[in-house]
């Protein structure tokens, strides 16, 4: 199995599931520092849209779907 | 602190060296001049979208003129100029800072103007002027745009150095993700020390640090209800306090709000 399909692998399905167990931890991360801290909920919270984590974790199960299909694809299966 | 922003400094450092080592110190320049073009739009797109996606209009002095008077007061009081308020219908309490010092902008929501007693609403105001007098705002979108250009260059190292098959380019995207991920650890670390500091230095502005955490608690109280009646479910879609404990904790922007009160408190 070539290392950088491994290691694709690897990191798709890691990110994949980060991106499904934490949608709002992924949001945040890609929002700080480009919205305001304060505008997404209400006052001294972290909140989050519930629809834009929704869409995080589809995203999150294209990843996790797309590093499983690569460690096919290195194990010659695919 | 200072550990934390020599980490991002250094993280920053390192992929301009990727870069420099790369492409020649021929690039030194071009580097420089578009981190900071980089973070610069980030800056100016974040503050204008945030004012639009909320709709936010000009807080009229006559029917807000108590408001108008105290972030006056409160923004002599912090050595800033005061700020242009700006008032929305957001569907929940809140209050937001853009910009930096001399180019300020504090948005309140009518809600939150509805909800809390007059001191509140002062404590609530003083927090977001030292946000804007500590150029919180600008720090977050420093760190945001580091982050952002760490991961660029962790991409294109993937890129070229592969073979440009479909692999290459998905590791490519999720090296990326992980590389800004851990970068916003930091960013967010700093992030949350922030909103303490804001806090003590809103409870120095008014006096008092009970008023700030009464109105938290009132939010927070709101917030709960909403949440277990489900009266309405646009407003709950963006009320969801907070995502827990642990490593969702790592990636939160805010400290609980049960310590800002206890310091507050305290």
């Amino acid at each position: 199995m070539a290392l950088r399909t491994l290691l694709a692998a690897v990191l798709g399905v890691l990110l994949g599931g980060f991106l499904l167990a934490y949608p709002e931890a992924a949001l945040r991360m890609q929002l700080a520092g480009r919205v305001p801290r304060d505008r997404g909920g209400e006052y001294g919270s972290d909140a989050m849209d519930s629809r834009l984590t929704w869409l995080v974790r589809a995203v999150g199960a294209g990843v996790l779907l797309a590093g499983l299909y690569f460690g096919l694809v290195g194990a010659g299966l695919a | 602190m200072a550990v934390v922003g020599s980490i991002l400094f250094a993280f920053y450092a390192v992929a301009a060296a990727v870069l420099l080592s790369m492409f020649g110190s021929g690039v030194f320049p071009l580097v420089l001049v578009g981190s900071v073009l980089f973070v610069g739009v980030q800056y100016k797109v974040g503050k204008w979208a945030a004012l639009r996606s909320v709709g936010a209009e000009d807080m009229p002095e006559d029917r807000y003129r108590r408001i108008h008077d105290r972030v006056e007061a409160l923004s002599r009081d912090m050595g800033i100029e005061k700020p242009t308020l700006k008032v929305a219908r957001m569907g929940v309490p809140n209050a937001f800072a853009v910009g930096r010092k001399g180019a300020g902008v504090v948005v309140v929501s009518e809600e939150l103007i509805s909800l809390l007693d007059d001191d509140e609403l002062d404590g609530v105001l003083a927090h977001e002027l030292a946000h804007i007098a500590n150029r919180d705002v600008v720090m977050m979108v420093l760190g945001q745009g580091i982050a952002s250009i760490v991961a660029i260059v962790a991409q294109w190292v993937v890129l070229l150095t592969g073979d440009n098959d479909l692999a290459d380019f998905f590791l490519a995207i999720v090296v990326g993700q992980l590389v800004q991920l851990l970068v916003m650890v930091f960013v967010l670390a700093i992030s949350r020390y922030r909103e303490y500091v804001a806090d003590s230095d809103a409870r120095d502005a008014i006096g008092a640090g009970d008023p700030l955490a009464r109105a938290l608690e009132k939010i927070s109280r709101g917030n709960e209800r909403a949440n277990d009646s489900a009266v309405d479910e646009q407003v709950s879609a963006l009320c969801i306090f907070g995502d827990g404990s642990g490593l969702a904790r790592l990636f939160s922007t805010h400290p609980p709000v049960e310590k800002r009160i206890e310091r507050l408190r305290a």
